[in-house]
This record gives structure tokens, C-alpha cells and sequence, in this order.
């Protein structure tokens, strides 16, 4: 049996992870407030964090560098959150909106 | 050997929160909602046995993060009508997430080699732990790094957010 | 199997603890972030800060070259530092710093230059409201520039060519919000950029062949690379250089960049920053020589661009135009010196070439300051009203044009000798021909626009025309001196770059005496005619011709600009004309065959049932209604699905991003669905 129903192992908490990265994704692909499809980012960087996590935790070995990867994700998101809400912040000055079906810059235009 | 129970309980809630945060109308609720998926995600964290881990989550995720984020909808989002919308279920999206999820699902149940590791280690003692980061020959140079990529970080959202007049000529001038 | 760095060049020179002059870049870095992170106020008032780093730089360099004295040959480092990054594959990465002859001139040149700008701009610039940030992006140009020389690898080296790519991006568009310095700056990255590719294929091409990215390695093994590598290296160098160093065909950024403030053309577009593709190519001479081809190639390209560059630049009305011409020209003389081997001969006129013209560009700028215009025909007279700017812009001037005894002369005398002595049967005397009449066109270009400025009749607000400033003369008198004396060093600072350099023999002095007097002669003669009247109408041709510069700016906007435009367009409009169209016509042609359906069962099974007996007038109803009720609705749900299907793909090009971002998902999906499938096949397959 892969999944064992008695204890937790490697591979529930992977599908989980996987399920919650899915659920982000979802997210990120429908609100259309430009905030709500940052906070689904988020989740989905929750999701790669948990995976990091067990990894480094389940195999023998990877333990040190796991945790230091895993910190190093967490400086990188905590980055991507704050640089991409200040972009929501400047967009929402310059066009009064943070809409992201209202950002049609890439639409072809005469 | 880690107990099943505790595991679900976790899982559900994580799952339920962010399904809630990503299905939410009202923004701010949503907010709320990533709050409880940030510190469910430092509670898996912890359960799995790296306690420095959960708690760094804990300051970052649910404290900066969530506070950063409730912020931005304050300033973009002020009045209520703007704050909460129709939310649809998209059929196409939705089968797009699903079908990520299965081939991540399925990927990972075909690796037979996964199955094998069902115990976790010892956590890492902090001290040994804080020492490596700062050893020279161990990942001291990706901690600075990190530290820069943090500063710049910094500097390119105090840039973003400054109301700064030059934005103003260059836009007139984009319509000239 | 582990792969160390291996230094296979036994150093002819001594080897010497030489640490110290790798601070000479660190100073002007320091200025940089001292001032960057500054609000504008504070920075305006500490622009002091850069001038004493550049000051530091100086001391640093000159201290190195007496450390040093006598020199060495080049690319044989005194001093090297190095450390390794990390490992790729199995190769280590490093980067290098190192320290040789040919670094220590080119410092002392550029922080002597710089040192001169940094001064002269604290006068020239002081109404802008953001003097700091001038100062600020000049100091890390400068920090940037001595770092390149100092590179002891191409990697590094590649680094800091970028770095100067940006600071000459953000000097030029200094006054971003006129819309001419903004156009400009962007026509001047993007023509760099162009080189800068080549640039960094041959980097590929060196980490492939030398497995190294250092000098020395480069030099130990480059001949044994496979004559395809060779020249990808090669070529790609030279493309790189010519982009940089404004040459044919890539020169046309060079002119427009003159929208920057003076100061800044004078450092970075005349002085230092345009040399760096010439120091570049002398840096890695012994690769380039190695293919005759690129040799020849970097020859031809510098005679052409010689000619074009100094012949546009006798057709210039304005200033700054004529020094930017006579610029690209000087520098298709480097590119001449190098493609016929002569490093030494390319250096030297690069150093003299560096201070005369940095000298031009800063009389020239405060000739424009206190005139008010840049345009030569409404200057005139101004001898009396500023004596010592015209002494000084004078000697730079002659410096020009080659009249001994002043230090281009000597220079330029050093190329005429190279190009008549390479030894070559068919291409030498062509080579002669061509730099001997860029030498009068040159001569020809400098005394008309010397006596159009400082002689004649005055223009009608001369009243106001007055002396520069102390503190704008000093730095301008300072560059006038080597300008002056730096020709008679032509023996002490071949000694110091290990080459036999002479006197140049007396027939030489004749002969580009002439060609210099030939031109000044000329340029006298066309002085007093376009005094005396209106240009002929019989040359307006070729005036014409020159204003459009020759149209290879025309070129570039009709011949790459527009067309990319057009087949854009042409493409966008496949895509909605007939994407869109071949849908629609679909769901058109369903609509009408749906309708001719219906007409032809109308017809046929009415005719059927108006023969038939009224017995069967139940049934025919019967299977009418069944026709239009079902068969009718099939076929116009086919049109009705093919329209919504059209308007459905039409949002694909929407420009909505989430958009953008399921098709992405999507394709992620196939792709990781195929690899799993793949992967399922193999482990069933293995199993």
C-alpha cells in the first residue's frame, strides 16, 4: 500500500502539498483582484514550503540543506510579497484600479 | 511515527482556509483566511519536526506577510463596494488546477522510492543550526545573499510605493 | 578528477605585492554608494565626495607606475588576484583581478581625465537640481572603468562593460524629460546591446574552447583551439568593440549621444568609455591575431569608419557634432593601428587622443555655456573676449589636426608609419592612402570650425560673452599640458610597454606635415568662402547627404525599425484578419449550408408531399417537424458553436494576464503529462 493509513508518511504529505499548491493556483488563475491573486501566490509558495520541509525531514541526509533552502524560499517570498504589493500599490495610483482584467497594456492597440 | 489524526486535522484546515481565502467575495475576509493558512502552515511545520522552521514561518508568513498584505487592501481597496465581488466558479480553471493536481498526484504515487521514507529526523538544535548559517565553508555566502536580495527587495518597494512627480511628466508624455 | 587553474604563462616580470592598486577602483565605487542611498539634497551638497575618490584613484595609479618602472610587456601582470567562485561541471569559475603595464596607463589616463571632469562638472553643473546624481553615476563609471582594466579575465571584464553600458545609458538620458536625450539614450543601449551579443558569444565560445575565462589561460591555449572557435571568438570581440566603439556600421549611436550633459560626453563619450572596445581588442590581441580574418576585417573597418567619421564631420554646423564625428573617426584610427598589430601604436594615440579630446569637449563646453548655442556659424570673434579658452581649445585643436610639436602629432605620425610599414603588398598603401586623407579631412574640419568660432566678424551679443570660470579653467589648462608633452614620452612610454618605439624619422615628419597644412589650407580656403558667400549650390548634394549622415540612420529606420514594425503588424493582422476570419468564414459557411439545408428540405419533401396522397399528410408533417426541430438544429448548433468558438479564441490575444497565465498552466500540464506519461511507459517497460 502506497499510503499508509497508520502513520504519515513522505507521500501523504507530498499529495497534500500538492492539493494545496492546486488550490493556489486556482486562485491565481481566476480572482481578479490584483491583491487576492497575490495572496494565492502566497499559498502556493505555503505549498512548496511544506514539500521542502518533509523533504528535508523524510530522506536521510538532506536535513541541513533542506532547512537552509527552506529559509532561503521564506527570504525570497517574503521579498516577492512585499515588491509585488508595492506594485499593486503603484498600479492602483497611476490607474485607480487593481484589477487585473483592467491591465490590458499587452492588448493590441493602434 | 507521527500520528494521523493530528495530520488531518492540520491538512483540513489548511485546505479549508485556503479554499475559503481563494473563494472568498470580501478581500479582507480573504485576508483573514491566509492568515489561518499561514499559521496552519507553521503548525505542519512543526508537526513534521522542524521547530526553528515553524517559527520563522510563524514571523514571516503570518506576521509580516499578513500584515503587509492587509495593508495594500486598506490602501487599494477603501471603499466596500470595491472590496467585495461576484466570485464564479470557472469550470476551465478548475479543471486546469485538477488536472495539475492529478499529474502531481500521480507522479508522486509512480515513484515507488518515495514510499520507503515514513519517519522524520531529529530536529536540527538551533545552535548547531544558527552556526551553519554563518559558517564560511557551509552557506554563509547564500545567508548574504539572501541579505541582499531582502535589501534590494526593500528599496525596489520603497521605490514602487514612493509618490514621486516624475510619474506624472512620463505618463503625459505617453500620451503625447 | 579534479581540474585546478593552471597559469601557464612563466611572467617575464617581477612579480611585486601590488594589492593597493586594486583600491583604486574601490574609492570611486565608494563615492558612488556613499552618495547613492543620499536624499537629493544631501547628495547635491557632498558631490565634493567623488571628486576626492577619483583624486585617491590617481595617486593610486601613479604610485603604481613608479612601482613598476620600467615596465613590462603587455598582458604580462605584475601582480594577480584571484579566487574561484564555485565550480561549473568540473571546471572552477574564477575571477581575477591583475595587474600590468598596459592597466597601469590606462588608469593613470582614466582617472587623470576623470579627475579633470569631476572638477570642471562641480562648476558647469552647479544650476542642475541633480548635480549629486551626476556626480554620483560619473563616480561609478569611473569605478567601473578602472575595474575593466584591471580584469584579469573576459568574465569580469564582460561584467564591467555592462556596468559602463548602463552609466553611459542613464548620462545620456540624464535630462530624461526632453524627449531628445531620452530617444537618444535608448538609440545608444540598444546600439551597444547589439555589440554586446557578440560580445557574449564569444565568451561562450572562449568558456568552450579555453575552459576558461582567464587571461592567461586564454593566451596559453588559444593555439590550439579548432579554427571554428577562433573565429566565433574573434568575430564576436570585434563585432563587440565595434559596437562600443561606435564603428561602421554600428557609429550611429555616437552623434546623438551628445545630448547628454558636456562633462559626460567629455568622460564617457570622447574619453574613456568608447576606448574600452579599442582596449578590449588590445587585450586580446594575441587571440584575434591569431585569425587573419579578423585582422583584416578590423582594419577595413577602421579606414571606413576614419573616412566616414571625418567626413561628416566637415559638415557640421554644430559643436558638439563636429567633436562626436571627429571622434568615431579617431577611434576608426585605433581600430586601423590595431588591425595591422600594433598594440603600442593604438594605446599611445588612445592616450594622447584621450586628452585632447576630453579637452576639446570641455573648452567646447564652456564656449556653448557663455554663447548660448552650440551652432558654430553664430559664433565668431570670440578671440578677444575669452584669451585663455581659446589658447587651450587651441592647442587641443592642433592636437587634432597633427601640428608638431603637440602630442597627436606624434601619435598620429605613429599610425601613418604603421600603416605604411605593415607589409602587406596590395593593402598597405590603400591603408596609407585612406588615414592620409583622413588626416587632411581631419585638419581641414578643425581649422575651419577654430577660425569659424574665435575669428570674424562677432555675432550681435558678444557683449555679454565672457571668460569661463577659474574653476572650469583649471581642469582645461590641467588636460592642455599632456596634450601638449605627452608626444615627446612616445620613447619612455614604448619602453614601459616593452616596444621599440623611435623618434619618428624626418621624411615621416615632412610628409604628415603636408598632409596637415594640405588640410588646414583647405579648411582656411573654405573658411573665407563661406565668409565670402552662400555655399555652391553645385556640392549641395553632398551636403545633403552628409546632414542625413550618409543615411545609415535611414538605413536603420527603414532598413531594421520599420520593416520589424511592418511584419509585426503584418502578423497581428494574421492573426485577426485571418485566424479570425478562417473561423468566422466557418461558422458562415455553416449558417448558409444550415439554410440551404432547410430551403432544399422546405422544397423537395413539400414537393413530395404536395404529389403525394392526403394519407401520407400526417406523416410528411411529421417528419417535417422533425427535420426542423432536429436535423436544422443540429446544423445551426454547428454555426452557433463555430461563432462563440471564434469569439473564444479571439480572447486568447486579449491581453488580459490571467489569461496569459492559463495558457501557461496549460501548456505546463502537457508537458508534465507527456514526461509522466514517458515516464510511466519506462518503469511499466522496466518492470
Amino acid at each position: 500500500m502506497l499510503v499508509n493509513f497508520d502513520s504519515v508518511g513522505l507521500v501523504t504529505v507530498l499529495l497534500f502539498a500538492a492539493a494545496l499548491f492546486s488550490v493556489g493556483l486556482y486562485g491565481a488563475m481566476t480572482r481578479k483582484a490584483a491583491v487576492s491573486v497575490l495572496m494565492s501566490l502566497e499559498i502556493m509558495l505555503f505549498a512548496i514550503s511544506i514539500n521542502i520541509v518533509a523533504l528535508a525531514q523524510f530522506i536521510p541526509g538532506a536535513q541541513m540543506y533542506g532547512w537552509h533552502f527552506s529559509l532561503f524560499l521564506m527570504v525570497i517570498g517574503a521579498a516577492e510579497i512585499a515588491i509585488g504589493l508595492s506594485l499593486v500599490v503603484a498600479i492602483y495610483r497611476r490607474i485607480k484600479t487593481s484589477d487585473v482584467e483592467k491591465l490590458q497594456v499587452l492588448k493590441d492597440h493602434e | 511515527m507521527l500520528s494521523m489524526i493530528a495530520f488531518v486535522v492540520l491538512a483540513l484546515t489548511v485546505l479549508v482556509a485556503a479554499i475559503k481565502c481563494v473563494s472568498s467575495r470580501n478581500v479582507i475576509h480573504g485576508t483573514y483566511w491566509l492568515l489561518l493558512c499561514a499559521v496552519g502552515t507553521a503548525g505542519m511545520t512543526w508537526f513534521l519536526g522542524a521547530e526553528y522552521l515553524a517559527i520563522t514561518q510563524l514571523l514571516i508568513y503570518a506576521g509580516a506577510v499578513g500584515i503587509l498584505t492587509m495593508f495594500t487592501v486598506m490602501v487599494t481597496h477603501r471603499s466596500h463596494n470595491t472590496a467585495s465581488r461576484e466570485v464564479k466558479l470557472s469550470w476551465s480553471v478548475l479543471l486546469l488546477a485538477l488536472g495539475f493536481f492529478g499529474l502531481v498526484a500521480y507522479g508522486v504515487i509512480l515513484t515507488p522510492q518515495l514510499a520507503h521514507f515514513t519517519t522524520v529526523a531529529e530536529p536540527i538544535p538551533f545552535a548547531e543550526f544558527g552556526l551553519a548559517l554563518f559558517d564560511v565553508n557551509g552557506q554563509a555566502f547564500a545567508f548574504e545573499v539572501a541579505a541582499l536580495v531582502l535589501l534590494v527587495a526593500l528599496i525596489a518597494a520603497v521605490w514602487w510605493t514612493k509618490d514621486n512627480d516624475d510619474d506624472k511628466d512620463q505618463e503625459g508624455d505617453h500620451a503625447g | 578528477m579534479e581540474i585546478t587553474a593552471t597559469y601557464a604563462t612563466i611572467s617575464a616580470v617581477p612579480q611585486l605585492d601590488l594589492w593597493w592598486v586594486l583600491l583604486a577602483p574601490l574609492f570611486p565605487l565608494l563615492g558612488f554608494l556613499a552618495l547613492a542611498l543620499l536624499p537629493r539634497r544631501l547628495r547635491n551638497d557632498l558631490r565634493f565626495v567623488p571628486v576626492v575618490g577619483v583624486a585617491a584613484s590617481l595617486a593610486i595609479a601613479v604610485a603604481a607606475a613608479i612601482t613598476i618602472w620600467p615596465g613590462g610587456p603587455i598582458n604580462e601582470s605584475f601582480y594577480a588576484l584571484s579566487w574561484s567562485l564555485g565550480t561549473v561541471g568540473s571546471l572552477p569559475l574564477m575571477l581575477s583581478f591583475s595587474v600590468d603595464s598596459l592597466a597601469v596607463i590606462m588608469l593613470i589616463m582614466v582617472s587623470l581625465v576623470g579627475l579633470c571632469v569631476q572638477v570642471y562638472s562641480l562648476k558647469y553643473m552647479k544650476d542642475d537640481e541633480r548635480i549629486g546624481w551626476f556626480f554620483c553615476i560619473k563616480s561609478l563609471f569611473l569605478a567601473a572603468m578602472l575595474a575593466f582594466v584591471l580584469s584579469g579575465g573576459l568574465l569580469l571584464q564582460f561584467a564591467f562593460w555592462e556596468v559602463m553600458g548602463l552609466c553611459s545609458w542613464v548620462l545620456i538620458g540624464f535630462w530624461y524629460k526632453n524627449k531628445a536625450p531620452r530617444k537618444a539614450s535608448q538609440k545608444a543601449f540598444l546600439f551597444t546591446r547589439a555589440g554586446d551579443v557578440g560580445f557574449f558569444v564569444a565568451l561562450s565560445a572562449v568558456f568552450v574552447a579555453a575552459q576558461s575565462f582567464e587571461f592567461d589561460q586564454i593566451f596559453a591555449t588559444a593555439p590550439t583551439w579548432s579554427p571554428f572557435l577562433l573565429g566565433v571568438v574573434a568575430f564576436g570581440l570585434v563585432w563587440a568593440a565595434i559596437g562600443k566603439s561606435a564603428q561602421f556600421p554600428l557609429s550611429v549611436w555616437l552623434p546623438d549621444a551628445m545630448a547628454g550633459p558636456t562633462p559626460g560626453s567629455a568622460l564617457i563619450h570622447a574619453a574613456t568609455m568608447v576606448v574600452a572596445g579599442v582596449f578590449m581588442l588590445v587585450r586580446m590581441l594575441p587571440v584575434i591575431e591569431l585569425s587573419p580574418a579578423a585582422m583584416s576585417t578590423i582594419l577595413a573597418v577602421g579606414i571606413i569608419t576614419a573616412l566616414y567619421g571625418a567626413l561628416l564631420a566637415c559638415f557640421q554646423k554644430d559643436l558638439k557634432k563636429v567633436l562626436a564625428f571627429s571622434t568615431i573617426s579617431q577611434l576608426g584610427f585605433l581600430f586601423a593601428a590595431i588591425g595591422v598589430g600594433s598594440a603600442f601604436v593604438a594605446v599611445f594615440h588612445l592616450t594622447t587622443h584621450a586628452f585632447f579630446k576630453a579637452l576639446l569637449f570641455l573648452a567646447a563646453g564652456i564656449i556653448i555655456h557663455v554663447t548660448g548655442t552650440q551652432n558654430m556659424r553664430k559664433m565668431g570673434g570670440l578671440l578677444k573676449r575669452m584669451p585663455v579658452t581659446f589658447a587651450v581649445f587651441t592647442i587641443g585643436a592642433f592636437a587634432l589636426a597633427g601640428v608638431i610639436p603637440l602630442a597627436g602629432f606624434f601619435s598620429k605620425d605613429e599610425i601613418f608609419k604603421a600603416m605604411l610599414y605593415f607589409g602587406q603588398d596590395t593593402g598597405q598603401y590603400a591603408a596609407f592612402i585612406g588615414v592620409a586623407l583622413v588626416g587632411v579631412m581631419t585638419a581641414f574640419y578643425v581649422i575651419k570650425s577654430w577660425l569659424s568660432i574665435f575669428f570674424g566678424k562677432p555675432a550681435a551679443d558678444i557683449d555679454k560673452v565672457h571668460e569661463g570660470s577659474a574653476l572650469e579653467l583649471a581642469p582645461v589648462i590641467a588636460l592642455a599640458i599632456p596634450a601638449t608633452l605627452l608626444g615627446f614620452a612616445v620613447i619612455p612610454l614604448g619602453g614601459f610597454l616593452d616596444y621599440p618605439s623611435h623618434w619618428p624619422p624626418l621624411y615621416m615628419v615632412a610628409l604628415s606635415t603636408v598632409i596637415m597644412l594640405t588640410g588646414a589650407l583647405l579648411g582656411f580656403v573654405a573658411y573665407v568662402l563661406s565668409k565670402r558667400n552662400a555655399p555652391s549650390n553645385r556640392f549641395r548634394f553632398v551636403i545633403a547627404a552628409a546632414e542625413q549622415r550618409f543615411y545609415l540612420d535611414a538605413f536603420y529606420t527603414y532598413g531594421v525599425v520599420k520593416p520589424y514594425f511592418w511584419l509585426s503588424k503584418a502578423l497581428w493582422q494574421f492573426d485577426e484578419r485571418v485566424i479570425d476570419g478562417v473561423v468566422d468564414a466557418v461558422a458562415w459557411i455553416y449558417q448558409k449550408a444550415s439554410q440551404s439545408l432547410d430551403w432544399l428540405d422546405n422544397r423537395i419533401i413539400d414537393g413530395v408531399v404536395n404529389g403525394a396522397a392526403w394519407t401520407y399528410v400526417l406523416l410528411t408533417r411529421l417528419t417535417r417537424v422533425f427535420d426542423v426541430r432536429i436535423i436544422d438544429g443540429i446544423v445551426n448548433g454547428i454555426g452557433h458553436l463555430s461563432i462563440s468558438l471564434g469569439g473564444r479564441l479571439r480572447t486568447i490575444q486579449s491581453g488580459e494576464v490571467q489569461w496569459y497565465q492559463r495558457l501557461v498552466v496549460g501548456a505546463v500540464i502537457v508537458v508534465l503529462g507527456i514526461f509522466t506519461i514517458l515516464y510511466a511507459v519506462s518503469t511499466l517497460g522496466g518492470a
